[in-house]
């Protein structure tokens, strides 16, 4: 595994419970690319229901999974879709018939009850749905899954950047990985090399002489230094900019913006961009106008670019898996997109084709697995 | 890397390292010296009063030496610290039963000033006698 | 906004026992006073320090990876700006969002090292194993009050904040230390009582637990997200003494 994002950290779980011999290479502390600095969302599928009802249908199913499997990295908070203009209310017929279809529990309730259930909310709610939001802490996240693998046989190496892919004769060889903290160059051979490098993928690709189209997108956050909701807030309306406040902690985060950028490294936080989210924010909560700014922070989608998409290597709607055998090295598979909400589905799928290239027979078992607690998580061996 | 390596060692500097540290590691450091400093002072005490051996002619010895300056300054100076290290252990009673603890840092500026202010007086009752 | 140059001491080195033995290296960079330190640590690696190692993960005061010592006190990174290090506003708890008004052609410095009393991987970045042990021991459960209506993440970070902060964590190394037995003591206070009341208690009464505490409240001081656990030991002694002495604990186990 190159990466140990969500993605990365969810196939190195399920593959180390399938019995498979299991290594993880990170370049920097796990969860420290996007998964990290998400919006922290457990998606109940609402945000998807009208315009992508498969990812909704995923996210509800993988939303109900993951409380499971790890409660003690999920703030149970549930959310809340409020209409609060003409055109907000418009939508909510489409909304709730989504919901229907995706099989999202949706719960109409008055808009009163909404403002006493949350009284910082505007005083303009029009409508308003109950949706079981939830709110994670992804690092945690990360680290129990990678904890569990750990328990599993899996090997770890954060502060590890991958420096090369050898592919000899079509078939992905080894890859050479920069071990910092014990001051080596790491050799790892393996018959399936995955890249799980999020919007570092084509980077990752290009060292196997392959490519990847991965577009990054970012996009801005801003969590402020109160916790002004105690349930996720979620505008209803098609997917926009500033649409939602998760509270998390002692804090609201309001998000996203959405702009290209170069790469995953080093994405400017532009200050017109914060102050977009405030004033959105401040059309559903008004104390967001008046409450101090804790951090304004960036991080960055792995979208893929449009020319590869036809080629029927798509297996779910919000990611992708390409496998490279066909472009001449075989073992080598590249994983991009998705969510972190539905990581687990994404590894499942991932690991079926990984044992089925090694011939092995088994059957996930991460739908039912409960994960070790984060604590478990060690950076190295010994430790 | 062998675990070995991987292991800290006790560091006892810490205790006496306030860059960067507050009221209450300063309150600590300080409880701290002048706990060593009394336990000094027992030595000594012990060492002076053995001059009470040599009989009559020691205890007159005592007595002159007692009422010389340096000791006096001597007494001054150990009643400050006495006072600073009871006067702060009082405060670690009271924050240690969980009273008060969030305002410790108040607290100790109390503790010291009630110190000062004792001390004062002290001074004056003991040097006061010496100076006429 | 306004562009700081800003010189960077970060104390380097490789994987070690401790933060002491590494060596000082200088780096000079131009730096946006809204750049928060992870930003600055960033620009180091894309350019003069292209191997530095150092931790992060949220950038908004969550994950508590990113905690490490500025001029000598505990900081989250991700909340200290370059203009609050140029206007020497270390005391207060984020840089974000405000305006420093520094002069044109401002100039900082800052010394940037790794926390004290934990191992180092590398450079800046803290081994967590030890500590995250000994929240184990605590059966440390980061969400409290599951089953209500509306849960709450605790506040803690588990930043290590505190633990680099308290100068007895430095020198009892079996110290359980102030953000695990804040922990005990939150994880004995959740009315739906997960993980073992027995457990904690057990870790928190011994003389590695609540009793090595010599009141330095340096934690308390340190900590960025308002735990307190300086006072939760406190507590946490107040409940022992009264099991000792046999009195009830009211409704409470
Ligand atoms: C602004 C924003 C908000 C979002 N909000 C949500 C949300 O609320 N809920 C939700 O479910 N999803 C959300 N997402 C989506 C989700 O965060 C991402 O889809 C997911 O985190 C991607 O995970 P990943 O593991 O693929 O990538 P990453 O998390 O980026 O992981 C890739 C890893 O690869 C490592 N890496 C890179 N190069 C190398 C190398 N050469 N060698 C070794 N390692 C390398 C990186 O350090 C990194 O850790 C959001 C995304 C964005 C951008
Ligand atoms: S108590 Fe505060 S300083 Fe200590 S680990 Fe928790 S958040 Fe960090
Ligand atoms: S990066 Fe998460 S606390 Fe600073």
């Amino acid at each position: 595994m190159i990466g140990a994002g969500s993605t990365g950290a969810a196939i190195a779980h399920d593959l180390a419970s399938r019995g498979i011999r299991t290594a993880v290479v990170e370049r920097g502390e796990p969860a420290s690319g996007t998964t990290g600095r998400n919006h922290a969302l457990l998606h109940s599928g609402g945000r998807y229901v009208v315009k992508d009802p498969e990812s909704a249908v995923e996210c509800i199913q993988e939303n109900l999974l993951l409380r499971r499997a790890a409660p003690g990295v999920i703030e149970e908070t549930g959310g809340l879709f409020v209409a609060i203009d003409d055109e907000d209310l418009a939508y909510r017929e489409a909304f709730l018939e989504g919901c229907r279809r995706a099989g999202v529990p949706a719960e109409e309730i008055p808009p009163d009850l909404a403002r006493r259930l949350e009284p910082g909310l505007t005083e303009s709610v029009r409508a308003a749905v109950r949706v079981p939001d939830a709110v994670i802490d992804p690092y945690r996240l990360v680290l129990s899954w990678l904890a569990t693998a750990q328990a599993n046989g899996a090997e770890v190496f954060p502060f590890t950047p991958v420096e090369a892919v050898e592919v000899r004769a079509g078939r992905v060889a080894h890859v050479v990985a920069h071990d910092l903290v014990h001051r080596r160059r790491l050799r790892l051979e393996a018959p399936v090399v995955i890249n799980a490098a999020g919007p570092w993928a084509g980077r990752v690709a290009a060292l196997a002489g392959v490519e990847v189209p991965v577009q990054p997108s970012a996009g801005v956050m801003v969590a402020l230094a109160a916790r002004l909701n105690q349930r996720v807030i979620n505008r209803m309306r098609p997917p926009g900019d500033g649409d939602i406040i998760v509270p998390q902690r002692a804090t609201s985060i309001i998000g996203t913006t959405s702009w290209n950028v170069e790469s995953g490294d080093r994405i400017p936080v532009p200050p017109d961009h914060v102050r977009r989210m405030i004033e959105e924010g401040a059309k559903l909560l008004p104390a967001v106008r008046e409450a101090p700014v804790l951090a304004a922070f960036a991080a960055a989608r792995p979208l893929v670019a449009g020319n590869k998409e036809s080629d029927g290597r798509e297996l779910s709607r919000g990611f992708q898996v390409f496998d490279h055998g066909r472009d001449g090295a075989e073992g080598f598979m590249s994983v991009v997109g998705g969510k972190t909400t539905t990581s687990r589905l994404m590894a499942e799928i991932v690991a079926d084709r990984v044992c089925e290239k090694l011939g092995v027979q088994q059957e996930c078992r991460t739908r039912e697995l409960a994960l070790l607690p984060f604590h478990r998580f060690r950076w190295r061996e010994g430790g | 890397m062998s675990e070995g390596e991987a292991r800290r060692r006790p560091d006892w500097r810490a205790w006496f390292a306030p860059r960067g540290r507050r009221t209450g590691m300063w309150a600590f450091v300080l409880n701290r010296i002048t706990g060593l400093l009394l336990l000094a002072y027992v030595f000594v005490h012990l060492a002076v009063l053995s001059v009470l051996f040599q009989g009559p002619a020691g205890y007159d010895r005592l007595v002159r030496w007692m009422s010389s300056w340096p000791f006096l300054l001597f007494d001054v100076a150990l009643v400050a610290v006495l006072l600073v290290h009871g006067l702060n252990g009082v405060r670690l009673v009271f924050v240690g039963l969980g009273a008060g603890s969030h305002r410790q840092r108040e607290w100790f500026w109390a503790a010291m000033a009630a110190a000062a202010a004792v001390f004062a007086y002290t001074t004056y009752l003991i040097l006061a006698p010496a100076w006429r | 906004m306004a562009e700081v140059e800003l010189t960077v001491r970060v104390l380097r080195g490789p994987a070690r026992a401790s933060a002491a033995g590494g060596r000082y290296e200088t780096y000079t960079l131009r730096a946006d006073a809204g750049w928060s330190l992870l930003d600055v640590l960033e620009a180091l690696q894309a350019g003069p320090a292209p191997d530095l190692m150092y931790r992060h993960s949220c950038h908004h005061a969550s994950c508590g990876t990113c905690a490490l010592r500025v001029d000598g006190r505990e900081r989250l990174a991700c909340l200290t700006t370059v203009g609050q290090i140029a206007a020497g506003r270390l005391g207060e708890r984020t840089g974000h969002g405000k305006d420093y008004r520094l002069p044109r052609g401002a100039r900082a410095a800052v010394t940037l090292e790794p926390l004290r009393s934990f191992p180092v991987l590398g450079d800046l970045a803290a081994d967590f194993a030890e500590f995250f042990g000994k929240l184990d021991a605590v059966e440390a459960d980061l969400v409290a009050a599951r089953g209500e209506e509306a849960t709450h993440f605790e506040h803690c970070i588990t930043c290590g904040a505190c633990m680099s902060a308290c100068p007895i964590v430095a020198s009892d190394l079996e110290y359980l230390g102030p953000a695990p037995l804040a922990l005990a003591l939150r994880g004995l206070q959740d009315p739906t009582k997960t993980g073992s009341d027995a457990r904690r208690l057990a870790a928190a009464d011994q003389p590695h637990g609540v009793w090595r505490c010599h009141h330095v409240f340096e934690c308390t001081a340190a900590c960025p997200a308002g735990v307190d656990p300086g006072q939760a030991l406190m507590e946490l002694r107040a409940r022992l003494v009264r099991r000792r002495l046999g009195w009830r604990e009211g409704a409470r186990r």
